[in-house]
C-alpha cells in the first residue's frame, strides 16, 4: 500500500483528536472542578454543609455519568447547535465531549480534595480563614498533585470518548480507524490509528505522573 | 483571660445523645500556664476546641480575651481567631508550603502588611530556633522540629492566648521536653498565656501552674500545682507523687511515710533527726523531684528506738507530712 497518501489523513486524524481532547479537557476542568469543590464543601462534612443541595447535585452528576457516551453525542445535539451554531465537526463534537467528561471529574476531584487532612482545615479555621481561603490556600493546594493524576485521567477517558465523535462527523484518529480499518478492512490504517492513540494515553499518563511527583512535597 | 462557664456539649449520636462536657466552669489567667489533664473520652479535646469555637457549644458562656467567643458573628468570630493561636498533636502544617511559607499563612490571613513578613517570619523561626529549616518542607523536618513551626505558626498573628491540644502527645520524651521548654520560655519572655490539654502528666509536672483533671466531661478537681500535691487524696498528687509498696522489714520499727516540700525538702531533716532523738532511721525506699518550681521528695522509712513518737512530733512541727503506713 501507499503510505505517502495515507500520512495526511492520519496527521488530520492526529490533530482533529488533539484538538478535541485538548480544548474539551480545558473546559472540563473549569466547569468540572469548580462542581468537585461544590461537592466537597457541601458534604455533610464539608466546610458548609448543605444536605439537600449535595444530594440533588449528586444525583445530576451521577444520572450524567450514567449515559452512555454515544447517547449522550446525540441527545445533546439542539445543545450544541446553541452553543457552537453547528451540529457536526470537531468544534461540534466539544460540547458533548466536556458534558460527559465534566461530571467524571468533578467526581475525581471531589474524591481528591477529601484526602486532604482535615486537621489542616481546622488548623486554617483556627487561624481565622474564611471558607473560600481554605478553599484556596489549603485544599487545592494540598491535593494538587491528585488532583494532576485526576486531570491525566480524564484526559485519557476523552482521548476513548473522542473516539465516537466520528458520529457526528469530529474526526479523529478513532474515527479513522472505524471507517478505514474497520469498515473498509485496511488494517494497516487501523493498526498505524491504534499505535498513535497508545502513545498518547502514554505519554499523557507519564507527563501526569511526572508532574505530579514534582509537585508533591509529602 | 480565658473564662469559661457552665460549658455544655452534646453530641447525638443515631438516637443516642452523648455528653461529652457537662458543665464545665473554669477561669485561665493572664500569663498562666493552665493544663487540663484527663483520661481519653473525658472530653478535654472538646474543651479545647470549644474555646476557639472549632466545636459549637450546647451550652455555657467562654470568655476569650474579654470577648463572649460564643455569640460571635462568623466575621467577628474569624477575626477573633486570629488572636487565638492553636497547636495540634498532628501539628497540621501544610505540606505543599516550605517552613517559611507555612509561617507566612497566618499573616496573609490578617493582611499583615507585605513588605515585613520576611522580617516577621525570621523573627518567628529565630524564636522557635529553626532559622536554617525556612525553606524546608514539612516532610523534611522530624516532629519536634514540626512542633516548632507550628508554634511559629500559631504566634505568627501575636495571639495573647494559646491552645495547645496534645501538642507533645505523639513526640518522645526528649523531645517533649525540649517542646515544653520552648513553651514555657515564651510563656515567659512574651506573657503568654496557655491553655494546654494533655494526658501526659509529665507535661503538668514540667510546666503547668494551674491544673484541673477532667473526667467524664466535668472537672474533679482544679488548682494550683502547689496546693494540689500537698493535698495527700487528691488525684493529681497521687499522680505526681511516687506511691510506695508497703513493705516491713523489721516489725517492731514504725514505718511511715514522710512528705517534704518547699524549703523542707532542701533540709538534710533526717540527719538532724538522728543526731537530736534517740532513734534509728531505716530507709526503705525514697524519691526526690522537681514539679513545677518546687522539690518535693518523698521517703519511706522505719523508725525504732525511745523517742519514736517525739520524733515523729518535731517532723510534723517542721511541716513535713507525716503518714503511718
Amino acid at each position: 500500500m501507499d503510505w505517502s497518501s495515507w500520512i495526511p489523513t492520519i496527521l488530520a486524524g492526529t490533530w482533529d483528536t488533539l484538538y478535541m481532547v485538548l480544548v474539551s479537557t480545558l473546559f472540563t476542568v473549569l466547569f468540572g472542578l469548580p462542581l468537585g469543590i461544590l461537592l466537597t464543601v457541601t458534604d455533610k462534612d464539608g466546610l458548609a454543609p448543605a444536605d439537600a443541595f449535595n444530594s440533588v447535585l449528586g444525583a445530576i452528576v451521577n444520572a450524567a455519568r450514567s449515559l452512555p457516551f454515544i447517547i449522550l453525542l446525540v441527545l445533546v445535539i439542539p445543545f450544541t447547535r446553541l452553543v457552537v451554531g453547528t451540529t457536526i465537526g470537531s468544534t461540534a463534537a466539544i460540547v458533548p465531549l466536556v458534558l460527559a467528561a465534566t461530571p467524571f471529574f468533578a467526581r475525581v476531584a471531589e474524591s481528591s480534595l477529601r484526602e486532604v487532612d482535615h486537621g489542616l482545615v481546622e488548623a486554617a479555621q483556627s487561624m481565622g480563614c474564611t471558607d473560600w481561603q481554605i478553599i484556596y490556600k489549603v485544599l487545592i493546594p494540598e491535593s494538587l498533585s491528585s488532583l494532576i493524576l485526576g486531570v491525566a485521567l480524564t484526559i485519557i477517558s476523552l482521548i476513548g470518548y473522542s473516539a465516537m465523535a466520528g458520529a457526528i462527523g469530529g474526526g479523529g484518529l478513532g474515527d479513522l480507524a472505524i471507517r478505514y480499518g474497520y469498515q473498509r478492512y485496511e488494517t494497516e490504517i487501523m493498526a498505524a490509528t491504534v499505535v498513535i492513540l497508545i502513545l498518547l494515553v502514554q505519554g499523557v499518563q507519564y507527563a501526569g505522573n511526572t508532574l505530579a511527583r514534582r509537585i508533591s512535597k509529602k | 483571660m480565658i473564662e469559661v462557664i457552665d460549658l455544655k456539649k452534646n453530641y447525638s449520636l443515631k438516637d443516642q445523645i452523648i455528653t461529652a462536657l457537662d458543665g464545665v466552669t473554669l477561669t485561665v489567667e493572664a500569663g498562666e500556664i493552665f493544663g487540663v489533664v484527663g483520661l481519653s473520652g473525658a472530653g478535654k479535646s472538646t474543651l479545647i476546641r470549644c474555646i476557639n469555637m472549632l466545636e459549637k457549644p450546647t451550652s455555657g458562656t467562654i470568655v476569650v480575651n474579654g470577648q463572649e467567643v460564643t455569640s460571635l458573628p462568623p466575621a467577628e468570630l474569624r477575626k477573633a481567631r486570629q488572636r487565638i493561636g492553636m497547636i495540634f498533636q498532628h501539628f497540621n502544617l501544610l505540606s505543599s508550603r516550605t517552613v517559611a511559607q507555612n509561617i507566612a499563612f497566618p499573616l496573609e490571613i490578617v493582611n499583615y502588611p507585605k513588605e515585613k513578613r520576611k522580617d516577621r517570619i525570621a523573627e518567628l523561626l529565630s524564636l522557635v530556633g529553626l532559622m536554617e529549616k525556612a525553606n524546608a518542607y514539612p516532610s523534611q523536618l522530624s516532629g519536634g522540629q514540626k512542633q516548632r513551626v507550628g508554634i511559629a505558626r500559631a504566634l505568627a498573628s501575636e495571639p495573647e492566648v494559646l491552645l495547645s491540644d496534645e501538642a507533645t502527645s505523639a513526640l518522645d520524651p526528649q523531645t517533649t521536653t525540649s517542646i515544653l521548654e520552648l513553651l514555657r520560655d515564651l510563656n515567659r519572655r512574651l506573657g503568654l498565656t496557655i491553655l494546654l490539654i494533655t494526658h501526659e502528666m509529665n507535661v503538668i509536672r514540667q510546666i503547668c501552674d494551674r491544673v484541673a483533671v477532667l473526667q467524664d466531661g466535668r472537672i474533679i478537681e482544679q488548682g494550683t500545682i502547689d496546693e494540689l500535691i500537698t493535698r495527700p487524696d487528691s488525684l493529681i498528687s497521687r499522680a505526681l507523687l511516687p506511691q510506695f509498696e508497703k513493705q516491713t522489714i523489721s516489725s517492731e520499727a514504725t514505718s511511715v511515710t514522710i512528705t517534704f516540700m518547699g524549703e523542707a525538702a532542701d533540709q538534710p531533716v533526717l540527719a538532724s533527726l538522728v543526731r537530736n532523738y534517740d532513734i534509728d532511721v531505716n530507709i526503705i525506699a525514697g524519691n526526690l523531684q522537681k514539679i513545677g518550681k518546687n522539690r518535693v521528695g518523698k521517703l519511706q522509712v522505719e523508725i525504732s528506738g525511745k523517742q519514736v513518737n517525739a520524733a515523729l512530733l518535731h517532723l510534723m512541727n517542721l511541716g513535713l507530712r507525716v503518714e503511718k503506713n
